[in-house]
């Protein structure tokens, strides 16, 4: 497998890194205000981290385009399919962010539980074309699951702006 | 570890037959529902008060309204005293249950915190000794005056600096040379190290020393230094009652000197040991709530402390000591309204400059 | 000792009792299988109604609630990705990918099978340990507690697989994001821009759903299909997991064993144990190739580990009155409720009572475990629904467990935030597990080099103990570079496994390649 088998992980991997060395930089830049008991570890941890960042950015630089045991599949976390790594599999999964964002703003603005009944049966209705029954089948037993739970767990559920202005339930 | 934040809401003190016996004319609390806010997560002392009050004082203040505690917990307690302080109408539904730092937070101004006890008025409070020991084992000698001699390293053990605060002004009372290791999560961590001889002096509350420290002193590895005590209404110190053999710090200090302690450290130490101790746990309301509600409280709290079944639920939580009610209370706020202006500033300049702590005023 | 054993069962085996000890198992498997919720959340539910309560029963519930727990929560582990509670986090890495080649079911009954030998464990070593847990517990002074979280962190080499320097870079970032809010030895507030919501730094429970839940969500709702890529293996059923868990039964006793004296040591939190043993296995087994794609060692050894490490945890919260984790921490709020003064005199005065506790721990574990299994056939097949119908159901769920933290918007948007971290990490294949193990180990690692420092200059490095762990940890990064460059060949050619395989036959392909080689 050589290296430019993912090119979008591959440019993402250093843009990654290079947050992170903006990062930890910041860190260490931040904590020079702080307390002796509290600066100490983030500026030795932040430049530790900012060496490392820098190691790394070496390390992709002097491999690039050559095939390396490190650009081996990771046996340490979850793999991801070839057909996830390309440009489409990218932003169908970001799509999917989008409707989450779109869960939360309904839960803004009509609390938790309505958000719900609106959220669950568009994803499955317009972006999976699920049969219409089962879908609301599903959102049905997700409001009687959220008012059980606040009932006998006395779980909180999010509030929107319309608290207080739609019956029970919600 | 880090606090976990998680808020659980108890539903206590059942609205009973209301309805049924309905009174002639219509009382401040019928069919009212009174939140206790508890600015601590579940499970601690102060949580434990709040809620032993919560299940009983429904039943007692006319109306029979319904009291709910909710633990609104974050920002070390800021979270809820904040909303508290803030955000909740002034009409006597909603009442915070503080411990005494974070009385004594308030109290000395600490950065961010909102809370103002100049403008609450306490419905009930709960007190809590403390007692000062030492371990004889990693310091070599065996009484307290010969540790205040000895040049052996007096480690005491942080956790917020603001929450030891009366042992740190005992400290200053005797002008303990000590050194601070801040950084433990909690007394109960204090006092592992303790036993583990890492730590040399150390400050419990008078149960957790009953039950864990006197067994080593049993066994010789630790030694009392003093009990901390309370301070009667004319000023003078008195022994812990659930300590009754421990001698107070005053005691102490004059065997050791031939005289009574004074001086700043003194006066500081008559302030901040009572407010702490007296108020270990303390249920406030705003003072500017209707004159009804605060009548209502005071008749409720009256009628609980008397309830037999309240005694006997409150005796295990109360660990030896008794609940202040009615004259009590006036008594902890004239305490708190006469407290002089230089010993608040000598206070926050001692947690200052040997812990950096930042005041708001 | 032998009476007080025969009346703590006596006690324990009054109907109303026992119906709350059943109580306190439903209510764990509960919170358990609900994402971010957990034992914390359970005892905080029941705690009101513990007033006025008969002691023992109370304290039957909340035992049974604890033990039950870290049986269930492994359900959204290994069927779903999802970390259940912040006890079973690294069951996923291998629990998770066994569930998407269609061996749910062997999964989870393996790894209940070895929750119940490890909660059994527990109980029992609670009982032979209680009378020398004195002298441990108080062996770990801040020194030996500083080089533990060395130790945890050196575990990141080698669960880092093929990628350390990313994995340690991860690490850092874990203990940075764990520096947001109050500083452990300094009053001050860090990175907290004043927002309230920063002020006790970020919650491991959203952490852990944003890093590992919601990509997994967002993900297979991208992909389609079920979580179980291949139908049912043949055999892959309920009986060969408890078969894989009997096979390796030193491997359960060992890390049942570990389990309990990590959670006897107070200071170091419980979230950690999981880790700790996940480390442990990888490290010192020949062949690790399929860690991380579905080794069931992967999912015995953290199993066995967090349900055993209550018996651990109970050793600190009843000899000392300090909480060895934060739901032991509500736990000994109920005792004061209940007027119990946790300490060394209730050894001497009330036996008893530590036997019921102890009781109740042992029953609740086979109750739990029994449920477990029971639910657990009819659950897997979840793994075969289209992912579409269930997705929206754990987002739901997600969500909500995630704002029990706090009730607070920022919940959410931490959830969100960590979520798209989370997903580029794994899209970027850069390791997940050190930046969680650097999170958790932060506030401990910083707070404990301060307090060494502040009591013993840099003395506190003479210490025999803190020589011990840092030779241990020493060893563990040169053994895992060993390791990494001996497997490194055969892990390069076994791309591809059909599930299917047994580890033995990879042992054999592995040491027919080897000979290969040479």
């Amino acid at each position: 497998m050589t290296q430019d088998a993912y090119p979008i992980a591959r440019r993402l991997r250093t843009a990654f890194v290079v947050a992170l060395l903006i990062l930890f930089i910041a860190v260490a830049w931040a904590a020079q205000d702080f307390r002796l008991g509290a600066r100490l570890f983030p500026v030795y941890i932040g430049m530790a981290g900012a060496a490392l960042c820098v190691i790394e950015l070496l390390r992709q630089l002097i491999t690039r385009g050559r095939q390396k045991l490190s650009d081996e599949p990771n046996t340490a976390d979850l793999s991801v399919e070839a057909d996830e790594q390309t440009a489409a599999g990218y932003l169908r999964a970001l799509s999917f962010f989008g409707w989450m964002l779109g869960y939360y703003a309904l839960t803004f603005v009509f609390g938790f539980t309505l958000a719900t009944v609106i959220f669950v049966p568009s994803l499955l209705i317009l972006r999976f074309r699920a049969p219409f029954l089962a879908s609301a089948a599903i959102a049905g037993g997700l409001v009687l699951l959220i008012v059980a739970l606040q009932y006998f767990l006395m779980l909180r559920v999010p509030r929107g702006l319309t608290h207080g202005m739609l019956p029970w339930p919600f | 570890m880090k606090p976990n934040t998680l808020i659980a809401a108890g539903v206590a003190g059942m609205v009973g037959f209301a309805a049924f016996a309905a009174p002639a004319q219509a009382d401040y609390y019928e069919g009212q529902t009174i939140r206790i806010i508890i600015p601590f997560s579940a499970g601690g002392g102060t949580d434990t008060f709040g809620r032993l009050i919560a299940q009983h004082l429904g039943n007692h203040i006319p109306g029979n309204p319904t009291v709910v505690a909710e633990n609104v917990t974050g920002a070390g307690g800021l979270l809820g005293s904040n909303e508290f302080a803030e955000r909740v109408e002034k009409d006597g539904m909603t009442l915070i249950t503080a411990s005494g730092h974070l009385n004594l937070r308030a109290f000395l101004g600490l950065e961010g915190l909102r809370l103002n006890l100049e403008e609450l008025t306490p419905v009930v409070a709960g007190p809590m000794g403390h007692v000062t020991a030492f371990n004889t084992q990693t310091s070599g000698v065996s009484t307290f005056a010969e540790l205040l001699e000895s040049d052996v390293r007096i480690t005491k053990g942080i956790t917020d600096p603001v929450g030891l605060v009366e042992s740190i002004v005992a400290l200053e009372v005797f002008g303990v040379d000590y050194r601070a290791v801040p950084g433990y999560g909690g007394r109960g961590d204090t006092r592992v190290a303790f036993e583990r001889g890492e730590l040399v002096i150390n400050s419990q509350s008078t149960p957790a020393f009953n039950a864990r420290v006197q067994p080593l002193i049993d066994e010789g590895t630790a030694e009392v230094a003093y009990a901390i005590g309370f301070i009667d209404a004319d000023g003078n110190p008195v022994r812990d009652p659930a300590a009754p053999d421990l001698p107070t710090l005053a005691e102490v200090y004059q065997e050791i000197h031939g005289e009574m302690p004074s001086g700043e450290a003194w006066e500081a130490y008559k302030v901040v040991a009572n407010l702490v101790q007296n108020t270990r746990g303390t249920i406030w309301v705003h003072s500017d709530v209707p004159q009804e509600a605060h009548d209502a409280l005071r008749q409720g709290v009256d009628a609980m402390v008397l309830d037999p079944e309240f005694i006997e639920a409150a005796g295990n939580i109360l660990e030896g000591y008794d609940i202040i009610s009615g004259s009590g209370l006036d008594q902890i706020k004239a305490e708190l309204d006469a407290a002089p202006a230089e010993i608040v500033t000598w206070v926050q300049d001692l947690l200052t400059n040997n812990f950096e702590v930042s005041f708001d005023r | 000792m032998i009476d007080a054993l025969v009346n703590g069962l006596v006690i324990l085996m009054d109907p109303f009792r026992m119906l709350m000890l059943f109580a306190g198992v439903a209510i764990g498997i509960t919170v358990g299988i609900l994402p971010g919720l957990g034992g914390l959340m359970g005892m905080a539910l029941v705690l009101p109604f513990l007033f006025g309560m008969d002691s023992y029963a109370g304290i039957a519930m909340l035992i049974g609630i604890a033990a039950a727990v870290p049986s269930a929560d492994t359900f959204p582990s290994v069927l779903m990705g999802i970390p259940g509670s912040s006890g079973s986090q690294a069951t996923i890495m291998d629990g998770y990918p066994l569930a998407r080649k269609g061996q749910a079911a062997r999964a989870l009954s393996a790894s209940f099978m070895a929750s119940l030998i490890g909660g059994l464990i527990g109980a029992v070593a609670l009982t032979a340990l209680i009378p020398f847990a004195r002298p441990l517990v108080l062996a770990f002074g801040s020194p030996e507690l500083f080089m533990l979280t060395i130790l945890g962190l050196s575990m990141v080499g080698v669960l880092s697989g093929s990628r350390p320097i990313l994995g340690i870079i991860g690490a850092v970032a874990g203990l940075t994001l764990g520096m947001v809010g109050g500083a452990p030895v300094a009053p001050e507030y860090r990175f907290v821009f004043g927002e309230l919501y920063l002020y006790d730094g970020f919650s491991l429970v959203i952490l852990a759903l944003g890093l590992f839940a919601i990509p997994e969500i967002i993900d297979l709702m991208a992909k389609g299909g079920s979580i179980a890529q291949r139908g049912p293996g043949l055999g892959g059923g309920w009986m060969e997991g408890v078969r894989d868990t009997l096979r390796n039964k030193w491997l359960v006793v060992r890390h049942s064993l570990f389990g309990v004296i990590i959670g006897a040591i107070p200071g170091m939190g419980s979230s950690i144990i999981d880790w700790l043993n996940y480390g442990y296995v990888v490290q010192t087994s020949k062949d690790r190739s399929q860690f991380g794609k579905g080794d069931i060692r992967g999912v015995i050894a953290p199993e066995a580990a967090n349900n055993s490490r209550e018996g651990g945890v109970l050793m600190p919260t009843l000899l000392f009155g300090v909480p060895g984790s934060s739901a032991m921490a509500l736990f000994l709020g109920a005792l004061l409720i209940f007027g119990i003064q946790p300490g060394p005199a209730l050894l001497r005065d009330d036996l008893d009572l530590v036997f019921v506790i102890i009781w109740s721990l042992a029953i609740a574990n086979v109750m739990g475990t029994v449920i477990c299994l029971a639910l657990s056939r009819p659950i897997a097949r979840l793994t075969f629904v289209p992912f579409y119908f269930i997705a929206p159901v754990v987002l739901c769920i997600v969500i909500l467990g995630a704002f029990q933290e706090t009730r607070h918007w920022g919940d959410l948007v931490a959830l969100l935030g960590f979520g798209l971290v989370g997903w580029l990490m794994k899209r970027i294949e850069m390791p997940r597990p050190p930046l969680l193990i650097g999170f958790i180990l932060s506030g401990l690692a910083e707070r404990y080099l301060w307090m060494s420092y502040n009591l013993y200059d840099w003395d506190w490095v003479y210490r025999p103990l803190v020589i011990t762990i840092g030779a241990l940890c020493i060893g563990l990064v040169i053994g895992g570079i060993w390791l990494k460059r001996r497997s490194a060949g055969s892990a390069a050619t076994a791309s591809d496994n059909d599930g299917q395989e047994r580890l033995a036959d990879n042992r054999a392909g592995e040491e027919a390649q080897k000979g290969a080689q040479s």
